[in-house]
């Protein structure tokens, strides 16, 4: 991947494999913690297991593995992906899903082939596709497509073809 | 064992018009997806899975499978067209296929690569065939203590082999056993851990799971790196025209068998690779090359032969077959595409288990005639589309992340007509996107989380029958305590030997021999 040097970020602690275990140890601790509190947590079945055995049992995993993460010889390494990760791709993966999400949202009152056109179009653009018509008409072509296909396979869709049709 | 009546029964079910249309479409779109460089086998059945609803058993075993034979034949497609594998699993066919296309013999390579996966993937089904049924005969005689210790040394090789670092393996493979608990309890039906959120008292969809995991994650990490590149993707030097190039040779039969031996090995390796959970094609293909080169001196692999070519793409594709006998003989799922196989009959109302043998000898000899039949379809589909599926890796990805993206939303919603499972599908698409930056393998997170409700059956099952004692029920047989034994033993040889790190040296080791000979060349 290329980028420009000034959005490198440094390998600090906090990149390390150590500082992934103890962050995951601290939030899988506070889960346990909430889970420690639910009534269902300790209620007894009939084979004389409590119900949260289990789920306790997962985390308890977790803990051991993440713990584990902060003493084996690999806990001073910073994993590559890591080393070159800054706030802005977290906050890309964000924008992101929530435009997936309201992709989702916008298809019952809009119909599909409006919302799917539009984000297909818009992503394509943010995605570096160029010239913007090219971009258009390619997100046009591919909503009918998706649509086509799903609808002549009898797969249950998210919303009507067009705004107000059942 | 053999039922005849099944057997025709199978038959009667697979060569019918559907059953071979939907393998056609399995096989033809996997070899495109197999091509495309940042689209991987699992993300094709992952994306796959919510149209396998609405099929019947085998019509949606035939899209599956012959999906997941022809990608894993697709990915070495565009590693010889332009030394981009489509998948990892191909990465080791670069360093002679590509050297190949450099040297005009793009074809020779292509078609070897093509004869050379669908020979190994042939042979390694009947391997199958002949041991799955004796492996789930074995299998049924386990109790639940024998059941449970055999799902906690399959947890520990996946924790162990799954990725360069051993407790982030089992960490996904911890995370999925949590998750796996999300819902009801299997044997009373009490609701649990469902954060007073009734609809999560079924439990978490595997279809959004396995959609947000492997294939919205992927997306949001390759949408993010397409955000911070200044340009459309990086230009890769293509030598497309020798593929098309009439004049060139094509492949005799001759030279075909004279790579019998690195068939061999890929067959050998593949096979019992395949058949481990947690190792995968990709680690077959550079061990099955890596013993190749080792064995075969004077066949000068890495400098452009055959040989090379065969040695990989034999090694790859021979694990497609066995990676199904740990599924079908324990119902635990070796790989990550075999989870999802897993999931597509779970989605089918059938249990993966040894008693399927029983139950369903109908379904597991239709798998095992598609198993065989997609070799065909790959040979045929392969041999005729090779050269256009080559020219399927130069599409632009701005255009491919946010279809996937489109049909990962609406593939989530399909199944059950859920709005919640697109929440869920997009949450795992961001913790995938998480486990993917910190190195964390997402396969042993949906392989754990599929055995998850039968471990809990199982060892509560062990437990109630001595009557509570715990040690008694699950350390009640000889068997019992050498599986036990061996999950420990994985767990510290997998520290000790640092087995991941060693399989990644060895590929660096090929690579830069790769290049000192390039520059020797030169």
């Amino acid at each position: 991947m290329q980028r420009k040097p000034s959005r490198r970020a440094p390998a600090g602690w906090w990149r390390t494999n150590q500082a992934l275990g103890l962050g995951i140890a601290i939030a899988v601790a506070v889960l346990f913690a909430y889970l420690w509190q639910q009534d269902w947590y300790h209620r007894e079945q009939r084979d004389g297991f409590i119900l949260g055995f289990f789920p306790g049992l997962g985390l308890a995993a977790m803990l051991v593995t993440a713990l584990a993460l902060t003493l084996d010889r690999w806990r001073h390494t910073v994993v590559e992906e890591i080393a070159t990760l800054d706030w802005r791709d977290l906050l890309w993966a964000v924008v992101l899903s929530a435009a997936a999400l309201s992709l989702y949202a916008l298809m019952e009152p809009l119909g599909m082939l409006l919302p799917i056109a539009l984000f297909l179009a818009l992503m394509m653009l943010l995605l570096g596709l160029r010239p913007w018509y090219l971009a258009a008409g390619l997100a046009a072509a591919i909503a009918l497509i998706i649509l086509a296909v799903f609808t002549l396979l009898g797969i249950r869709l998210p919303g009507a073809f067009l705004p107000l049709l059942i | 064992m053999f039922q005849p009546d099944a057997f025709i029964e199978a038959l009667y079910l697979v060569l019918n018009w559907n059953t071979l249309m939907w393998l056609t479409i399995g096989v033809f779109v996997g070899v495109g997806l197999g091509a495309i460089p940042g689209l991987t086998t699992s993300t094709g059945v992952a994306l796959m899975l919510p149209l396998t609803f609405t099929l019947d058993i085998t019509g949606a075993l035939g899209l599956v499978i012959g999906l997941y034979k022809g990608a894993l034949f697709g990915g070495s497609i565009s590693a010889i067209s332009f030394a981009t594998p489509g998948a990892p699993d191909s990465a080791a066919t670069v360093f002679d296929g590509y050297r190949m296309t450099q040297k005009g013999q793009g074809r020779k390579a292509l078609l070897t690569s093509l004869y050379s996966s669908v020979t190994a993937d042939s042979l390694s089904d009947v391997l199958v065939i002949l041991i799955a049924p004796m492996m789930a005969l074995a299998a049924l005689q386990f109790g639940p203590a024998e059941r449970t210790w055999l799902m906690v040394v399959a947890i520990a090789l996946l924790g162990a082999l799954s990725g360069k670092h051993v407790a982030k393996g089992l960490f996904a493979a911890a995370i999925g056993l949590y998750i796996g608990t999300i819902g009801s309890d299997p044997m009373g039906g009490a609701s649990r851990n469902t954060f007073g959120l009734a609809w999560l008292r079924d439990g978490i969809s595997l279809v959004p799971l396995i959609i947000g995991l492997f294939a919205m994650s992927r997306m949001l990490e390759q949408a993010v790196e397409l955000i911070h590149e200044s340009r459309l993707g990086h230009k890769v030097e293509r030598k497309m025209n020798d593929l098309f190039s009439n004049k060139e040779d094509t492949l005799t039969f001759r030279e075909y068998l004279s790579n019998w031996r690195e068939m061999s090995i890929g067959l050998g390796v593949g096979s019992f690779v395949g058949m481990l959970p947690g190792l995968g094609a990709t680690v077959a293909s550079f061990l099955a090359y890596g013993i190749a080169k080792r064995l075969l001196p004077h066949k000068r692999l890495g400098t452009g032969v055959m040989g090379g070519v065969a040695a990989a793409e034999s090694g790859n594709n021979a694990t497609a077959g066995p990676t199904l006998v740990p599924l079908l003989a324990f119902g635990i799922p070796g790989s990550a595409t075999a989870a999802l196989i897993g999931g597509a009959l779970l989605l089918q109302g059938i249990t993966p288990s040894p008693r399927m043998f029983e139950l369903h000898a109908d379904v597991i000899y239709a798998l095992f005639t598609i198993l065989i039949l997609a070799n065909l379809f790959n040979l045929v589909i392969g041999r005729g589309f090779a050269f256009f599926y080559a020219k399927l890796g130069g599409l632009p990805k701005p255009v491919l992340v946010p279809t996937i993206m489109v049909l990962a939303v609406i593939g989530s919603f399909a199944t059950q007509g859920n709005p919640y499972d697109v929440g869920v599908m997009l949450f795992f698409g961001f913790v995938g996107f998480f486990m993917r930056r910190f190195g964390i393998p997402e396969a042993p997170l949906i392989i754990t989380f599929l055995i998850a409700p039968m471990l809990e059956e199982s060892m509560r099952r062990a437990v109630l029958i001595s009557g509570g004692d715990w040690l008694g029920g699950l350390l009640n047989s000889p068997l019992s305590l050498i599986l036990m034994g061996l999950a420990v033993l994985v767990l510290v040889l997998s520290y000790r030997m640092r087995f991941s790190e060693r399989l990644e040296a060895m590929a660096h080791e090929q690579d830069s021999q790769g290049a000192a000979d390039d520059d020797a060349t030169r």
